[in-house]
């Protein structure tokens, strides 16, 4: 009997334990809702927008790095990169994204001691709602989606690089090896599958978000609803969709 | 605290628009130029510049074919060039301008054939063969030639210039 009931225990052991395994599978695996986009009516119930938090950023430059891979992004030129902003003592200041900050940030501008302010700022395509890019375009192979993106049409542009002059952000550039315009997608081939863009979940430090901003719940509405934010250049009437949280008048 | 100057945008860093957009306006000040020379003598009737009224005109043609190729050179997809008319979006000055330019290649072009029709005309009397077919293209297989015609001709050749310096203007 004894024997039988070490045999059960050690078998119950093994269950449970295999059973704990299986289970957190379930319990941690994302548990995002999967969208489903089946009509155009479903593309209305989305306006993709985004945050970046300026005081978390550690210019690590993860977010470059994972967009280069995810997107094919060719070299010297950025979907998104990471700038540096630098004010010393006398009040001067200093920007800098060496390789759009894809190696990081390894020398300093200034010596350590003279630095009184210091901070990052990942910039991307600010997916305007009256973007110039898409007004620009002669051919309209720049258009809005229905859900608020910003993208080009690569089987119909002529690469004349109009939007690239254009863009007051400097988010959009000409992918010489096909001759067409590029720029940031916010991952449209990711978000449509329920997935975070490559920046996003490549963040170590959450300072980007992304989400709907026609959905009261999300969480990117509640963040606006709870802090302070700008947007770049908002004199220029493009009404981005790229909030910056702790928004530094320096930054441009 | 100083504006944060001397900073490029990473991908600003690279100039898209080089010398072949700035060849493209040069290009076109010498044809609209050469128009407004020829409107000189067609339009406003200055005698002085009737030696080289119509050279003003075929040579303003003969830039004005070829103007556009170094926008073509400057495309990342040149085989797509005419998209800008086949599928036009309004709201850009560059799609816009591609009709501006269409309708004024239009106009030089029956402005040409207008100011040369007498002499087309004579040279499809005075020719043969394979000549005379080609000659008979152009003039569209009409042969009339008198002074009726040729009043209507140099009437039309002082129209057409009047609504078109406007966008000789617009060239410059």
């Amino acid at each position: 009997m004894e024997n039988l009931d070490r045999r059960r225990f050690i078998k119950l052991g093994i269950f449970t334990s295999a059973g704990v395994l299986v289970g957190s599978f379930f319990a941690f695996a994302n548990t995002d809702k999967k969208i489903e986009v089946e009509s155009y009516d479903d593309l209305l119930k989305y306006d993709w927008g985004y945050i970046i938090d300026t005081s978390r950023c550690i210019g690590c430059g993860s977010c470059v790095r994972a967009c280069k891979m995810e997107n094919n992004v060719p070299d010297n030129y950025f979907r998104t990169w990471v700038e540096r902003y630098e004010i010393d003592k006398n009040e001067k200041v200093r920007v800098d994204s060496p390789k759009g900050a894809i190696e990081s940030f390894k020398e300093n501008n200034f010596p350590a001691e003279d630095i009184v302010k210091a901070f990052f700022v990942p910039k991307l395509c600010n997916h305007c709602y009256d973007s110039p890019c898409v007004q620009v375009c002669p051919v309209g192979a720049s258009y809005d989606t229905p859900d608020k993106v910003v993208l080009i049409d690569k089987e119909h542009c002529v690469g004349c690089g109009y939007c690239v002059q254009a863009c007051p952000y400097g988010c959009r550039y000409i992918d010489h090896e096909k001759g067409v315009a590029d720029k940031c997608t916010f991952c449209y081939h990711r978000i449509h599958k329920g997935l975070a863009p490559a920046c996003v979940n490549a963040c170590p430090r959450n300072a980007r978000i992304y989400g709907n901003l026609k959905d009261p719940d999300s969480k990117i509405r509640k963040m606006l609803h709870q802090r302070k934010y700008g947007t770049l250049k908002p004199d220029l009437g493009t009404n981005p969709k790229c909030f910056y949280l702790e928004l530094d008048m320096e930054i441009k | 605290m100083s504006p944060a100057d001397n900073y490029v945008f990473p991908n600003e860093l690279h100039i898209t628009w080089t010398v072949m957009i700035v060849l493209y306006p040069y290009i076109t000040g010498m044809v609209a130029g050469a128009f407004i020379v020829s409107s000189f003598y067609h339009v406003f009737g200055m005698e002085k510049l009737k030696p080289v009224a119509k050279f003003a005109l075929v040579s303003s043609l003969a830039f004005l074919l070829f103007a556009t190729v170094p926008l073509l050179m400057h495309l990342g997809r040149p085989d797509r060039a005419f998209n800008i008319m086949f599928t036009p979006s309004f709201t850009s000055a560059m799609s816009g301008f591609g009709f501006v330019y269409s309708f004024y290649l239009i106009i030089v072009v029956l402005e040409v054939w207008l100011s040369y029709r007498a002499d087309l005309i004579n040279k499809y009397l005075n020719s043969r063969g394979i000549a005379k077919f080609i000659y008979n293209i152009v003039i569209l297989g009409n042969t009339t030639d008198n002074e009726e015609t040729r009043n209507l001709d140099k009437k039309l050749v002082c129209l057409y210039p009047a609504r078109l310096c406007r966008f000789s203007f617009w060239f410059d």
